[in-house]
């Protein structure tokens, strides 16, 4: 293995991790608000809300 | 504050000592761990002999988690905890007593390892009063982080995979100073053990502040 | 969904500031007079490892925060508590990044995939020691328990990091070896030194929106729980009213 793809190798591989990431967390928010029936394309969950 | 603390010490000790599960089953499975070492280094003597100290404190370490598992799995079992919280002992008098007991059991572990080891390995103790302070300040740490750590892991289901992943990166200085400062002992090298057992009481210091802070709100949750 | 138009918008600026760095890191940039072309995983390696510092930061404030600042708020921390779950995940993300890049950095340069030396050392344990938060994060137990044994796991993790580091760093000085530049970058200058920083910029702003992400999700996370508490709460309520008829 060259120089140069072990540097392709190493973005790649880094790049599909932390997208295969993005993906997860989207979809698991995306299936959580569907379950509970809150959250839209237009409202999300508000990260600073004291509503507890 | 202390008399709780040998308070507690004793109880656990008691217990301890009416089951023997320290000596009968934790030491020998510690002396099988320095057996298998041989079996992986293939009875190489130069080897074994100066990855003794290290070889030492790896049994110790994982004898010594079946410890702490022990000690607090005592605590977990049926209103222990609820008993513990109405006895009106001081919490980090609790606290002390739990380092105190794990300071003892794991004295014990590692007197028989080191007779282990000695034997096994060939090491020769060149300097047995560092080596002693070093075994005792190692303890001190190892206890401390221990008992705190047992305290975290309190009344969770999954405490038997989960409490060595959280301890052996906290164990890992620990081994490691303990492991240079043996090195120096065994006179397999001349860098200060002295400086090694230093850090070693630092630890133990800081691990031991932490807990007598902690484990009282430790103990009320759950 | 965890969309707002301001996460939106950070989303599409951190995209596009990462494209530009993939631009300037795999292309634009030179390569090494030394390393050659293995320099450019240092534009991925070192901005990796700077973020996930800077999140376990987060995560040590955070938790400090929610121990001795809870009371004075009306959700009772929990923002405080979801901020250090989420920033320490981040952190172990790219702390990964981190080790597998450096691995392969390493490999190019050194000719080995991994070095006992300090900074790997601490790496290595450092995330073992965050992967192990977030195990007790996942544990089943009352949400003020479950948080506030975190928040202690992240203080002594946080105090454990530089006696880690300290040992290690003793250690290895104390064992030289002839190639002490083992961990050590390259001299850094002009077009290089400014993709770094760049590259610093662009990985920040996107673990900023990763972070409000997993900030969102826990809070849906949450609120499921609360809400399948409710409902069984409710079915026994149910059952008993049942019974006594």
């Amino acid at each position: 293995m060259n120089n140069w793809d072990t540097v392709i190798v190493g973005w790649a591989v880094s790049g599909v991790g932390i997208g295969v990431y993005v993906v997860w967390l989207l979809r698991r928010g995306r299936y959580i608000g569907n379950e509970l029936g809150i959250g839209s394309a237009d409202h999300a969950v508000d990260p600073t809300s004291e509503d507890d | 504050m202390l008399r709780d603390a040998l308070l507690v010490a004793r109880k656990d000790l008691v217990v301890e000592w009416r089951s023997r599960t320290t000596t009968s089953q934790v030491a020998p499975l510690a002396v099988l761990m320095l057996v298998i070492f041989a079996f992986a280094f293939d009875a190489n003597r130069e080897l074994l002999q100066r990855g003794a100290p290290g070889l030492f404190w790896v049994a110790v370490l994982f004898g010594g988690l079946l410890i702490v598992q022990r000690t607090f799995a005592v605590e977990a079992e049926d209103g222990n905890r609820d008993a513990l919280r109405m006895s009106g002992l001081a919490p980090s008098g609790i606290f002390v007593g739990k380092i105190l007991s794990l300071v003892a059991q794991l004295l014990v572990l590692e007197v028989i390892v080191l007779v282990g080891v000695v034997v096994f390995f060939a090491s020769d103790v060149e300097r047995p009063g560092l080596l002693m302070v070093a075994a005792l300040a190692g303890t001190l740490a190892y206890g401390s982080a221990g008992a705190l750590f047992g305290a975290l892991a309190l009344g969770v289901r999954l405490r038997e995979t989960l409490l060595p992943l959280l301890l052996i990166p906290v164990l890992s200085p620990i081994l490691l100073a303990g492991t240079r400062a043996f090195e120096s002992a065994f006179g397999l090298s001349t860098v200060g053990g002295w400086n090694w057992i230093g850090l070693l009481c630092v630890m133990a210091a800081v691990y031991t502040a932490i807990g007598l802070v902690a484990f009282g709100p430790l103990l009320e949750d759950g | 969904m965890t969309a707002t138009a301001t996460s939106r918008t950070l989303g599409a600026v951190a995209l596009a500031a990462v494209a530009v760095m993939v631009v300037l890191g795999l292309v634009v940039s030179p390569e090494d007079a030394v390393q050659g072309q293995g320099v450019r995983l240092m534009y991925l390696h070192v901005p990796a490892i700077w973020v996930a510092y800077g999140s376990f930061g987060l995560t040590s404030v955070s938790s400090a925060l929610y121990l001795w600042r809870a009371s004075r708020r009306t959700d009772g921390g929990r923002h405080y508590d979801r901020l250090a779950g989420s920033a320490a995940e981040i952190g172990v993300l790219f702390t990964a990044v981190t080790l597998f890049t450096g691995s392969l950095w390493g490999r190019v340069t050194w000719g080995s995939y991994w070095q006992w030396d300090a900074r790997l050392t601490t790496t290595i344990l450092l995330f073992m020691t965050y992967l192990g938060y977030l195990a007790l994060r996942r544990l089943p137990a009352d949400p003020g328990v479950r948080a506030r044994r975190a928040a202690i796991m992240a203080l002594v993790s946080f105090i454990n990091v530089p006696i880690v580091h300290f040992s290690v760093d003793w250690w290895r000085t104390l064992h030289q070896k002839a190639s002490l530049s083992v961990g050590r970058k390259p001299e850094i200058t002009g077009e290089m030194y400014w993709t770094l920083m760049y590259s610093w910029f662009a990985v920040s702003l996107g673990a900023a929106w990763l972070l409000i992400h997993r900030y969102r999700v826990i809070r849906l996370e949450e609120l499921s729980e609360e809400e399948s508490l409710d409902r069984a709460i409710a079915e026994r309520r149910a059952e008993a009213s049942g019974v006594s008829k």
